[in-house]
């Protein structure tokens, strides 16, 4: 049963429980030609090669031992080929058991969606963190130690791009490079935690998609008249930090405030709290790679050239110049290095205050624009009520939305659920049954192509709201899966007593 | 099977057979015979080829490469007269043609019968055949002659092997019913075992051969193990070009002929390619020394020889028999 995802890699609990190691001799045994795997036995057949029509093993309804993976490996744009196709012909939901594996492959091998594995490699050679290396100590069990908990902590990927091996990195990046719209799919849209460790994460799935939601789905706050470009902090959300507030004491006129950073390229304030804005955290020394000032540079001009102001300020580090030329061809007024007198001087010429309560409803209907691509006209002539810690937002004496700050995400009532259902945007079709707690992946018929793990979704039977909740499983699990939670139910309509 | 065998075609269509009609080889060399060791002759005809090599043919076999389809009879009685001609009366006279000496295809009957004239003087005269062309006719024929002693290659007693790795062409019941005919008229068998087919692990292999040795041992009077070596334009060299097979290790030959070694008849080895990359071998550093145990055993039929043979690469080799099946590939053996 599946209970997270990362990524194609997954936790599953019930009789097997993976990711998993198993012990050769123990777990698994060859009594003869019989091949026993825990509880199970089966006839070991002639062995023929990939290139033979090697074919995977079948060990019960749910397990497939994939055998060669050895030999695949040599050539890898064809192993990750031949994976993702096996995934995509036996389900997203069957477990793989790679066998003979060498173990520090193992993160990278759960992030490509395997399994299962055993320690059968390391009782012919050894392995280090490096590879291959005489007498060294075991290894499995502390990769796999390392990957499960990597895995549930939502680091997997850090684990794996942290790793110095070069198969292991011809993978990551031809997964990155090729399968980035199916992996998206597995992403949590929400997650604790995002290290940039490496370049690698430029690449990221979710780092991605942060760039390509912008561009598909966000829109300026119709407030936003002045731009002000400044930078990240270390510190997040960046509002909290101490350079932030120190920064926006000097600001003298409603600017919207735009940061420029590495991997994200461009956070609009207003979405600030959104992941992995709030949770993203990458090594500085104050020195920009090639790849990191070509994404910013890039992000920059198209922001510059989709949205309009009538002045923009930059408010930059210098170390931030390569972004000159871009903003002189936008008339920019630059400031270089934390000059706060200028700072003061030239926001307080343009005079220009937005009321707190426009400021802040157009800032939701930028954050329900950006989060769910539609449904922001909702928030027209809306109320925002609450401290910001519990902030509630109402209509015409209804709570169309909360906000829930540590996701940065708005989260649904009844009537904003209903809009959902409405614009065909997660929601979740189910059986007829009344939901109560959590609505499992067998009671449901269809979902809409948008829904990730964490993301507010409506359930709906047929045309009539049910309940709403957060996804717990990407659409593609809920379809695809028998058993695992998919929505956990926060609110709901009518039972059946 | 069918996959098998297209796959074994494809690769020999890229083998360039030269018109040549002479004898492949011709050599001397050591050999048991009845319990003692005696000088033995060895001729390796060359002919139209083995009628199954037109078919598909054996996956490691790469004697085709030798034969020519245009071979006459002439030619064929060339060649007998020029082995003769080096002929110093050894005791025993081994006969191969790439193929079967008993086909009249291959080679017609009057060629097979000039043979056995040429080398009547022999104590023992040699000959090779598949199953399918021992017949009651041509054993009662053997069997007058008196000095003939049938080789047979059954490579494995067990037919999902034959029939799934080597693409034998015939059942291990073809072996049975040949060696009976062959019984009825008294004539001594010597059964050839293979090491290591494709597509098994190195215990798997170890433990076939111990099994298909004490299969032959039924019918025979000497089994030899062959260990593998690896054939111009064979399936077996194309998955060992790619790093998918590994000829059996020396010691795994070691293993088969010291669990054989309490059955009644003289189990031998004489590694083709021993110590090469394309036959059998260890770690480089002790198969010379492996390779002289083994035929020191395989002449004198005594254990001892093959006793306190040892060598850091044994370690490794017993690390692959013990875990290589867990691997599900045989990339790793090497």
């Amino acid at each position: 049963m599946l209970t997270k995802r990362f990524g194609l890699a997954k936790i599953t609990k019930g009789d097997i429980e993976t990711p998993l190691l198993l012990e050769t001799g123990k777990d698994i045994e060859f009594r003869g030609n019989n091949f026993r795997f825990l509880d199970y036995e089966i006839h070991r057949d002639v062995l023929y090669p990939p290139d033979m029509n090697g074919k995977e093993i079948k060990i019960n309804e749910d397990i497939y031992l994939i055998p060669y993976i050895n030999t695949r490996l040599k050539n890898t744009r064809d192993f990750v080929d031949y994976t993702i196709k096996l995934r995509e012909k036996l389900g997203f939901d069957k477990l793989f058991y790679a066998s003979g594996i060498p173990p520090h492959l193992i993160p990278i091998l759960t992030y490509l969606g395997y399994d299962i594995f055993d320690d059968s490699l390391e009782h012919i050679e050894n392995y280090s963190l490096v590879g291959r290396m005489d007498d060294a100590p075991p290894l499995s069990k502390f990769m796999m130690s390392q990957t499960k908990m990597a895995l549930e902590k939502g680091l997997l990927r850090e684990l794996v791009e942290s790793i110095a091996d070069n198969k292991a990195k011809e993978i990551l990046r031809y997964l990155d490079m090729n399968y980035y719209s199916l992996i998206e799919n597995f992403y949590p849209i929400w997650n604790p935690r995002l290290n940039a460790v490496t370049l690698d994460s430029l690449y990221r799935p979710d780092v991605r998609r942060w760039l390509k939601r912008l561009k598909e789905r966000y829109k300026k706050p119709s407030w936003a008249k002045y731009l002000l470009l400044i930078p990240c902090s270390a510190k997040k959300p960046y509002s909290i930090s101490k350079s932030h507030k120190e920064m926006r004491e000097h600001i003298k006129s409603t600017m919207h405030e735009v940061i420029l950073t590495s991997p994200l390229a461009l956070v609009p304030r207003e979405l600030e709290r959104f992941y992995p804005a709030q949770n993203y955290d990458i090594p500085v020394i104050g020195y920009w790679y090639e790849e990191e000032k070509k994404l910013i540079r890039d992000t920059l001009e198209w922001y510059l050239s989709k949205f309009e102001y009538e002045d923009i300020i930059s408010f930059l580090p210098e170390s931030m110049k390569f972004l000159e030329d871009i903003l002189n061809d936008y008339g920019a007024y630059t400031i270089w290095g934390k000059n706060y007198k200028e700072l003061e001087k030239s926001t307080k010429k343009l005079d220009y205050q937005v009321p707190r309560n426009v400021f802040e409803r157009e800032n939701f209907k930028s954050l329900a624009r950006f989060q769910f691509g539609c449904c922001e006209e909702l928030l027209d002539g809306a109320k925002i009520k609450g401290r910001y810690y519990q902030l509630n937002i109402w209509k015409d004496g209804k709570r169309i939305f909360s906000y829930n700050p540590q996701k940065g995400m708005l989260t649904l009532t009844e009537e904003s659920a209903k809009c959902l259902a409405r614009n065909k945007k997660y929601t979740v079709y189910i059986e007829n049954f009344y939901p109560e707690g959590d609505v499992f992946a067998a009671g449901i018929l269809n979902a809409t192509e948008d829904i990730r793990e964490e993301d507010e979704v409506a359930v709906v039977y047929e045309n009539e709201l049910r309940g709403w909740g957060i996804a717990k499983m990407s659409y593609i699990d809920m379809l695809q899966q028998k058993k695992g939670k998919a929505v956990k139910i926060r609110g709901k309509l009518k039972t059946t007593s | 099977m069918e996959d098998l065998q297209k796959f074994i075609r494809e690769l020999r269509k890229r083998a360039k057979r030269e018109d040549k009609r002479n004898l492949i080889s011709v050599w001397s060399e050591k050999d048991r015979f009845q319990g003692k060791i005696v000088d033995s002759f060895v001729i390796i005809l060359r002919t139209k080829g083995c009628r199954w090599a037109y078919h598909s043919g054996c996956s490691m076999c790469g004697y085709f490469n030798d034969t020519n389809p245009r071979m006459k009879e002439e030619d064929l009685i060339n060649q007998i007269n020029e082995a003769f001609e080096k002929y110093r009366n050894e005791d025993v006279v081994k006969v191969f043609t790439s193929g079967s000496f008993l086909d009249d295809w291959e080679v017609p009957p009057k060629i097979q019968n000039a043979l056995y004239d040429k080398f009547s003087s022999a104590k023992r005269i040699i000959v090779e055949s598949r199953p399918e062309y021992v017949t009651m006719e041509k054993a009662k024929e053997l069997a007058e002659r008196g000095n003939i002693m049938v080789a047979l290659g059954l490579e494995s007693a067990n037919n999902e092997t034959l029939i799934r790795r080597i693409n034998k062409g015939f059942k291990v019941e073809d072996y049975v019913r040949a060696a009976e005919i062959l019984k009825i008229f008294n004539i001594p068998i010597k059964t050839y075992i293979l090491l290591k087919p494709p597509f098994m692990s190195e215990r798997q292999a170890i433990e076939e051969a111990i099994y298909s040795v004490k299969f032959a041992s039924q019918y025979s009077e000497i089994v030899s193990v062959n260990p593998m070596n690896i054939q111009n334009y064979t399936l077996v060299e194309y998955l060992w070009r790619r790093g998918e097979y590994r000829a059996p290790w020396l010691w795994s030959v070691v293993e088969v002929l010291k669990r054989t070694a309490n059955l009644d008849v003289d189990v031998v080895s004489f590694p083709t390619a021993g110590g090469k990359n394309r036959g059998a071998h260890n770690c480089g550093k002790c198969d010379e020394r492996v390779l002289k145990a083994i035929e020191k055993f395989s002449l004198t039929q005594n254990l001892a020889a093959l006793e306190n043979l040892n060598c850091q690469c044994k370690e490794r080799w017993k690390k692959i028999v013990d875990y290589e099946d867990y691997l599900w590939d045989y990339s790793i053996n090497n």
